[in-house]
């Protein structure tokens, strides 16, 4: 399906539009000196990346308000991974596909359930998360007494999870790397979203999400498009996170609170929701925004005017910044320009 | 194993942490049985429900329980402000949006009550702070005997209010279906403001009895209103006798989980039993259908 | 078929914005030795989120030494021939690792300071001291873990630990129990102590210091009962069942103000659980005198600042004073170790004569100065191998008095400092 998007019709109109997107990405660290900027940007990918795999749930009318348990899952699982010695690319991946196998089993729970239930639900696996993580050693304990019991000699670390403290997360690649894998990361994250979209899985979830009904009656399988959506998202989610962990050198249950939950929420709506671009708009405006406020020392006053964006959003702008965007799109590119991509 | 009186003791403590998601959730069921809203910043409007008996109370410096019925009302005209400019701008552009507005509400709220009250610790001083009632083995104080009593009378009297006047009448058809609620000449609009307004107003009760029991911050309000969500899906959305079944329950589990298994357990374990409710029964102890 | 040009075009405007959104003050900062109008100094601290109270201790009291040392001309640069006044940077953490890493990364690379000081709860300081490694001082002042100076992973040659540890405060009250409380309630067993902490690694640490440190010493007390409890409780009744259940001697609660004044009162009011109580430092703060009122009469609480008790050394009546007269409040004693640490950066500037952030280093490093609000081993400032102080430890004795209705803390222990002998609570009734 992948060379098929890459090779068919689409390719040559919106897929070029990565091309800029990129060379951008890839200019600015060469203008750009400043350690603290060049955080701020990969801060920024991150967002993206994750505002991404959460748009895509969304895309298929299933809003989660518990992301945040998917990139610790990720993050968590690929740092020990890591720690045993194992090539970080491994890690990373089991740790994407924990999340995944994790969001499977939540999304079977959830797959019957309206659009509260399954906030409800979701926020409350990542709060059970982090109270795993926290009382980890307790777990560990009991698996290595079975594990003896069966004649095993090696012991699991009761510590290696770090419970509520933490624990540090070596770094996958030199630190001055990180910025070219977080952006590579993020545009073939942001592909990956265009190509299902714009595949028939992708309209199956729009079905789904206008009317789940009528989808099932034009021969859409809800159930099974619908963990695939899931499954998708949350191995994007555990991608990010994988990624984020060894980065911050350091990762504590702190990474399921909600701030982790909420943030993909606002930049997308930001953005647009259930469009392609959204995620990179909202995450870029918002996450420049919020650091913007950080260097003006503002500190409580940052999450008020978060809250009011996300309120006169929904309100007067339920679609987003997308629509302008467009606009100023066309008017840029001419109007020979007719199958926009974002 | 231990004794009966200990066992007793946490079964009490049980239940007045059941009083207070009681208040919180046949609050929050009001609003969605009417509405069909969820209002995941239920726990912010007891958390101002809150922060607004402490400031009349230090005002007035009157008994906090009778100046807790000043902020009821207060309190009650802040939730029908939220849902006439806030609920009603976006009801019927799909359930998400309501949603993602309580999610900016809980940002609006805690943060502004910080801007207003600043993030001390702050406290309720009761009249009968010291006072306790001695059964033999048990002590219990007045407060939570206060708290037990109020939350009983507050579910008589919403109960008399919704079966034995017009407008309670009115609220519980609209509730029921919102078409025929209106071909009867009811003004459903005026309906969701009261409903909201009340939800809110039990959901400062609940705040304010918190405050009196134990000390708070703008951030007391999350946790529990998380938790009234939970009681209602457990209870079975829209149900009043699930609500309280629920917040009873949810209380009663959360205790005997500490006792048990240790303080670490106290918010997942309300999340396994969620859990646990959805696989075997979707709709809720008390619920009816499917949603 | 998009024209490539325009992609070009595109490219080159969204490389700009960036640039232009973000990059454009960066020219400001000035490099190290051109001649800087002032010496900057970061904070590192909660200053929104759950544990903003503290940061705004800290916060305040950090403003107040800045504003002392300016007052009188500032700080003495050799290099620059001339005294240059400080500006304190604020870098909020949120009580994120993630936050708070971003946070000393800009006040590193941004705002170019010349050291860092602060740090709240020691897994975000675990976090946040990453981006300065090796290249900033960072004077801990609100960490309790000692990982974060003695960790192996990174370079820790620049970070100072200028506030008490786990072990610092555990090991004192095990001692003070054992000495002062064992022989009135049991002169002939074990002292059965119980202990409530918050599930988060500075409860679990103390918790785990009482342990380690009744074991190494083999001390005749025994942990009857030891519950841990998720940060942010405010309803202790089961946990406190529990503990009565066990008869302990004494209870050792372990949280931050909002918590352990809910603990004594519940306790004691709810419960039934009439022991002796007692708090760590971090609770040397008005609000939990406020909160406890007479539930704290003839309880316990440990600490290295008292400004209640402030004859035992003047500086603390004369920064008491400073304090109220500028805030308008009591100080805390989180932002008495800030304090403190702006005086020992700008001291320790002083003696570097520059700027350069390596001098400053090694001139903290070489830190050898008389006490100033926390009492010292030895009456000196001085880091030890592991860049830790010795801070000494104190218990005080709540006293509530009836007709004018304020609880006030007095030292009891140890001898040197104590102005009174502790007496068992009027309320006390055996454990055992």
């Amino acid at each position: 399906m992948f060379i098929k998007a890459l090779t068919g019709k689409f390719a040559a109109s919106s897929y070029t539009l990565y091309i800029p997107l990129l060379v951008a990405g890839l200019i600015l660290p060469v203008v750009i000196k400043d350690d603290f900027i060049i955080r701020v940007l990969i801060l920024t990918y991150f967002f993206i990346m994750f505002s991404a795999s959460w748009n895509l749930l969304a895309y298929s009318g299933q809003g989660s308000l518990g992301h945040a348990a998917f990139l610790g899952i990720g993050a968590f699982v690929s740092t020990i991974i890591v720690k045993f010695g194992i090539a970080p690319v491994i890690g990373i991946f089991t740790g994407a596909a924990a999340a995944a196998t994790a969001g499977l089993f939540l999304g079977i729970l959830c797959v019957r359930l309206r659009e509260w239930f399954l906030g409800l639900v979701t926020f409350g696996f990542a709060i059970i998360m982090a109270a795993l993580v926290n009382e980890s050693s307790v777990f560990i304990n009991v698996m290595n007494s079975l594990l003896s019991s069966l004649g095993s000699t090696g012991a699991l670390d009761p510590n290696m999870l770090g419970g509520s403290f933490g624990i540090y997360s070596p770094h996958i690649v030199s630190s001055d790397m990180y910025y070219y894998l977080f952006l590579f990361a993020m545009t073939g994250t942001i592909m990956a979203t265009h190509l299902i979209f714009r595949s028939k899985m992708g309209f199956a979830f729009a079905a789904i999400r206008e009317n789940e009904v009528e989808a099932s009656m034009m021969g859409v399988d809800v159930t099974r498009y619908k963990l695939m959506a899931f499954m998708i998202s949350t191995f994007m989610a555990g991608f990010a996170g994988a990624l984020f962990a060894p980065y911050n050198y350091f990762i504590n249950p702190e990474i399921f609170s909600i701030h982790y939950s909420f943030m993909p929420v606002i930049m997308t709506i930001s953005g647009g929701i259930g469009t392609i671009g959204g995620p990179l708009v909202g995450g870029l405006v918002i996450n420049l925004l919020w650091e913007q406020m950080g260097m003006m020392g503002m500190s409580i006053d940052r999450l008020l005017i978060l809250g009011a964006i996300l309120i006169l959003e929904i309100m007067f702008l339920p679609k987003g910044l997308m629509p302008w965007i467009k606009k100023l799109w066309r008017r840029v590119a001419g109007t020979t320009f007719q199958d926009m991509p974002l | 194993m231990a004794d009966i009186t200990t066992l007793l003791q946490v079964l009490i403590w049980g239940l007045t942490a059941g009083c207070i998601y009681i208040l919180m959730a046949v609050g929050l069921n009001m609003i969605f049985g009417v509405m069909k809203v969820v209002n995941f910043a239920h726990g912010e409007v007891m958390m101002i429900g809150a922060f607004a008996s402490y400031w009349l109370w230090s005002l007035t410096n009157h008994n906090p329980y009778i100046v807790m019925f000043l902020s009821m009302l207060l309190v009650g005209g802040f939730g029908i402000i939220i849902e006439r400019f806030g609920f009603r701008k976006v009801m019927g552009t799909g359930k998400l949006n309501e949603i993602f507005l309580s999610l900016g509400l809980i940002y609006i709220l805690q943060s502004a009550a910080v801007k207003l009250w600043t993030d001390d610790v702050r406290k309720i001083e009761s009249p009968y702070g010291s006072m306790t009632l001695d059964m033999g083995m048990l002590n219990i104080t007045y407060d939570r005997l206060i708290a037990i009593a109020f939350t009983a009378l507050i579910l008589i009297s919403l109960h008399l209010f919704l079966t034995k006047t017009d407008l309670g009448r009115a609220l519980r058809a609209t509730s029921q279906n919102h078409e025929a609620a209106m071909l009867m000449g009811v003004d459903v609009n005026r309906i969701y403001m009261l409903s909201f307004g009340i939800g809110a107003a039990l959901a400062a009760s609940a705040g304010t009895v918190n405050a009196i029991l134990s000390p708070f911050t703008p951030y007391m309000g999350t946790i529990p209103g998380i938790m009234a969500f939970v009681v209602i899906i457990i209870g079975g959305l829209g149900s009043i006798p699930g609500a309280i079944v629920g917040g009873l329950l949810l209380g009663l589990v959360q205790n005997f989980t500490i006792f048990y298994f240790g303080g670490a357990w106290k918010e997942a374990v309300a999340f396994i039993m969620l859990i646990i409710v959805l696989i075997f029964k979707p709709t809720g102890l008390f619920g009816e259908g499917r949603h | 078929m998009v024209n490539n040009a325009k992609m070009l075009i595109i490219a080159v405007i969204i490389s700009t914005v960036i640039v232009a959104g973000c990059a454009g003050p960066s020219e400001e900062v000035q490099s190290e030795n051109a001649n800087p109008g002032n010496i900057k100094i970061g904070l590192v601290a909660p200053l929104s989120g759950g544990a903003s109270d503290v940061g705004g201790d800290m916060k305040q009291a950090a403003i107040l030494a800045v504003e002392e040392i300016n007052a009188a001309g500032g700080v003495y640069v050799d290099e620059y021939q001339k005294k240059l006044p400080l500006e304190l940077v604020e870098g909020d953490t949120k009580t994120s690792p993630a936050e708070g890493v971003t946070a000393v990364e800009r006040l590193i690379t941004r705002e170019n300071v010349a050291v860092l000081v602060g740090g709240f709860s020691s897994g975000v300081t675990y976090a946040d001291e990453v981006p300065a490694a090796g290249k900033v001082a960072y004077v801990i002042t609100g960490a309790s873990s000692s990982s974060v100076t003695r960790r192996t992973d990174i370079d820790t040659s620049c970070f100072y630990h200028y506030c008490s540890t786990t072990d610092d405060y555990s090991q004192p009250i095990i001692q003070f129990f054992v000495e002062e409380l064992k022989p009135l309630v049991a002169p002939e067993r074990d002292l059965k102590l119980a202990l409530l902490y918050r599930d988060d690694p500075f409860g679990q640490g103390c918790y785990q210091s009482c342990v380690d440190y009744i074991e190494a010493e083999d001390l005749p007390v025994e942990i009857v009962a030891a519950e841990k409890f998720p940060a942010g409780e405010s309803d202790f009744h089961t946990y406190l069942t529990k503990i009565a259940d066990a008869k302990p001697d004494a209870v050792y609660s372990i949280d931050f103000v909002e918590g352990t004044s809910s603990m004594y009162i519940q306790g004691q009011r709810d419960v039934g659980l009439n022991t002796v109580y007692m708090a760590v430092e971090c609770n040397e703060d008005p609000a939990f005198y406020e909160l406890l009122g007479e539930w704290g009469d003839g309880h316990l609480l440990e600490t290295k600042f008292a400004p209640y008790a402030s004859d035992y050394l003047p500086m603390v009546g004369e920064y008491k004073e400073a304090y109220i007269a500028r805030w308008g409040e009591m100080p805390g004693m989180m932002g008495a170790d800030t304090y403190d640490g702006i005086y020992l950066v700008a001291n320790a500037i002083e003696r570097a004569g520059n700027l350069d952030r390596l001098r400053i280093n090694d001139a903290i490093k070489q830190t050898d100065e008389e006490e100033r609000l926390l009492l010292m081993d030895g009456g000196k400032i001085t880091f030890d191998e592991h860049n830790e102080i010795s801070p000494k430890i104190f218990v005080e004795q709540m006293s509530w008095d009836e007709e004018s209705g304020e609880l006030t803390p007095h030292i009891v222990w140890p001898e040197y400092v104590k102005e009174m002998d502790f007496v068992l609570p009027d309320n006390y009734e055996m454990g055992g």
